[in-house]
């Protein structure tokens, strides 16, 4: 959960163009994720990618990929595990629909920022203003500024996912119309 | 300038005078689909009320074994009938065991999914229903929110439109149309919608539109809409009894893409074990010995499918090395099989035809083919990571029913009999 938090800093992993949540999370871990034993499969992120990236991984890491990340069909340990590791977004030149729907419903940062792939490499530190696009490669030192992504999706993985953001709502359309 | 389908959708579900590409806006569901393990707790935990549960539709599908925890069949289905009663969710909306059938495909056969609307179903193929000329998306955790306000985020996508021209040869379905369609335009489907068109299009049977929409997801794509023609409109007309208006693009519509497909070039195709992109033709894997068979899913469990394969196994026996194993999608599908003499000539063959769902496609769901260590499967379902129908180590090829049928006899992959027959005739 990001809890109100709308500026990233931290650490990126950066991955390639085109991979689908199954290189995040295999597909055959389901079981596990489905009833809620995600912390059983967390050391399986991205395993065949970034060998040993659940042990080196910190909260506050943000993952930066290319073109297309996350397609393939939604598999239920992905986005529980990220969090579980403590990713705060992913960052991408273009990600799929369904998992960007899912992790800003769940709270999880998965926005596109064309151009981010060119502004830091792996390893870098980086700070990003998520509602203005602007930030900072804090490893050399320069400054950048992208097109922000939707400020209605950073205000819903912002108030912690879909259901939160909900109840605000349900709550403010109580207040207007008054006690019954 | 004009719209496209998917804003003109959009445009009304929001209420507002248009939509633009990249814009974010709530949209209002004309129905909201829910299969049958959800857990909706939280809405009575927090005493919560449904905005619209008039507009709610369930369909059992999954029947989740019980190892599954609270997601089982024993204890969801109950849950599911109460959670229904217990929120004025009307009865004739339940479609409860002997009506059921898959839940992104149910709402399509029961009028829940009318030309011109905004749909969500819980599934992540809920595309599927875009058969409908509806513009529908996958919920999942924007489910409990949905049925809450009757409402949902969306980002409007830009939208590619695909034209068809021609005929599908015979023993080529919609799955193939899927996989082909894929492999020349995945770089560009990511986060856009498709809308289907064309003069090929009256030539499409509406079990082909599902089998190519379900694919939406697996292409990166937002949704699918097909355009609404006669032949769906009389399908329609006995199943939705209010008004409605379906949409048809602008002539000047904003696409980002415009390409044409002529139905004749599709050939069946093959998605080696891995994912649906592993994309193979079945001379490839021709001679793959397989100990198991399944023909169903939300991608290819309609009654085209069904006889494809009936028509494949006439006369013939399954291998008595594999067991073959036929789902329908729904009911109606079940019921429309045995009127056609389908069933009887898959059992015939010695298949297994089960209760319609979702069956062997999810290994989670009750069914009689889950797969054994290093067991090798053919199937028209919709997904063969490792472990999606049983035990990791099983290997899972994706196919058209024929092939899938002609490969249960053979015991191993080949070519199905309806396409040598073209072959040897050209």
């Amino acid at each position: 959960m990001n809890s109100g938090v709308t500026a990233l800093e931290g650490r990126v992993w950066k991955l390639g163009d085109n991979v689908p949540l199954e290189d995040v999370m295999s597909a055959k871990y389901d079981e596990l994720a489905t009833t809620d034993r995600i912390t059983e499969i967390v050391r399986h992120t991205l395993e065949h990618l970034v060998p040993n990236f659940a042990d080196n991984v910190r909260p506050g890491d943000m993952i930066v990929t290319g073109t297309r990340f996350g397609i393939g069909k939604h598999h239920f340990g992905v986005i529980g595990a990220l969090q579980e590791v403590g990713v705060s977004a992913v960052l991408s030149e273009s990600l799929d629909p369904l998992f960007q729907r899912e992790s800003i419903d769940r709270g999880l940062y998965a926005l596109a920022f064309p151009g981010i792939t060119s502004v830091v490499a792996d390893g870098e530190r980086m700070r990003l203003e998520l509602l203005t696009g602007t930030g900072v490669n804090l490893s050399r030192e320069l400054s950048f500024k992208l097109t922000p992504a939707s400020r209605l999706l950073i205000e819903l993985a912002a108030s912690g996912g879909i259901m939160d953001y909900t109840m605000a709502r349900l709550g403010s359309q109580a207040a207007d119309t008054g006690p019954a | 300038m004009g719209a496209t389908m998917t804003e003109k959708i959009l445009t009304r579900a929001a209420g507002v005078p248009s939509v633009t590409p990249g814009e974010t806006v709530f949209c209002t569901f004309h129905s909201v689909s829910l299969l049958d393990c959800q857990n909706l707790g939280l809405i009575d935990e927090k005493g919560l009320t449904l905005q619209h549960p008039e507009r709610v539709v369930i369909s059992f599908d999954h029947f989740i074994r019980d190892s599954m925890g609270d997601l089982a069949a024993a204890v969801a289905l109950p849950r599911m009938r109460e959670f229904a009663a217990r929120h004025k969710i009307p009865v004739a909306n339940v479609f409860d065991v002997g009506r059921h059938g898959i839940s992104h495909h149910v709402p399509f056969e029961e009028g829940f999914v009318v030309p011109g609307s905004f749909c969500g179903a819980f599934d992540t193929q809920a595309a599927t229903l875009g058969v409908g000329n509806a513009f529908v998306i996958p919920l999942m955790s924007s489910l409990i929110p949905a049925l809450l306000t009757g409402d949902t985020w969306i980002v409007v996508p830009e939208a590619i439109r695909i034209n068809f021209h021609g005929r599908l040869r015979p023993g080529i379905t919609g799955k193939d149309v899927y996989f082909g369609i894929m492999d020349r335009i995945s770089e560009l489907t990511v986060g856009r919608s498709l809308e289907y068109g064309g003069p090929g299009l009256e030539t499409l049977t509406l079990d082909a539109r599902m089998a190519i929409a379900n694919g939406s997801n697996h292409m990166g794509a937002v949704t699918s809409i097909f355009e609404a023609d006669d032949r769906l409109l009389s399908y329609l007309v006995s199943r939705i009894t209010q008004p409605f208006e379906p949409v048809v693009p602008d002539a000047d519509a904003r696409y980002v893409e415009t390409l044409d497909f002529q139905l004749e070039d599709f050939h069946p195709a093959i998605a080696a074990p891995g994912a649906p992109t592993n994309r193979r033709s079945v001379s490839d894997v021709l001679g793959t010995e397989i100990q198991a068979a399944f023909v169903g899913s939300c991608s290819s469990g309609r009654l085209e499918e069904l006889t494809l394969a009936a028509n494949e196994l006439r006369g013939k026996r399954v291998h008595p090395a594999v067991r073959m194993v036929v789902t329908p999608a729904t009911s109606q599908v079940m019921q429309a099989a045995v009127a056609a003499g389908v069933i009887g000539d898959l059992l015939a063959a010695g298949a297994a035809v089960t209760m319609p769902g979702c069956g062997a496609c999810y290994f989670g769901n009750q069914s009689p083919l889950l797969l054994a260590d290093n067991e090798v499967c053919i199937s028209t379902s919709v997904e063969n990571h490792a472990g999606r129908m049983g035990s990791a180590s099983g290997r899972i090829f994706l196919a058209n029913a024929a092939v899938v049928a002609a490969s249960a006899v053979a015991g191993r992959i080949v070519q199905p009999d309806v396409l040598i027959e073209q072959e040897a005739a050209a």
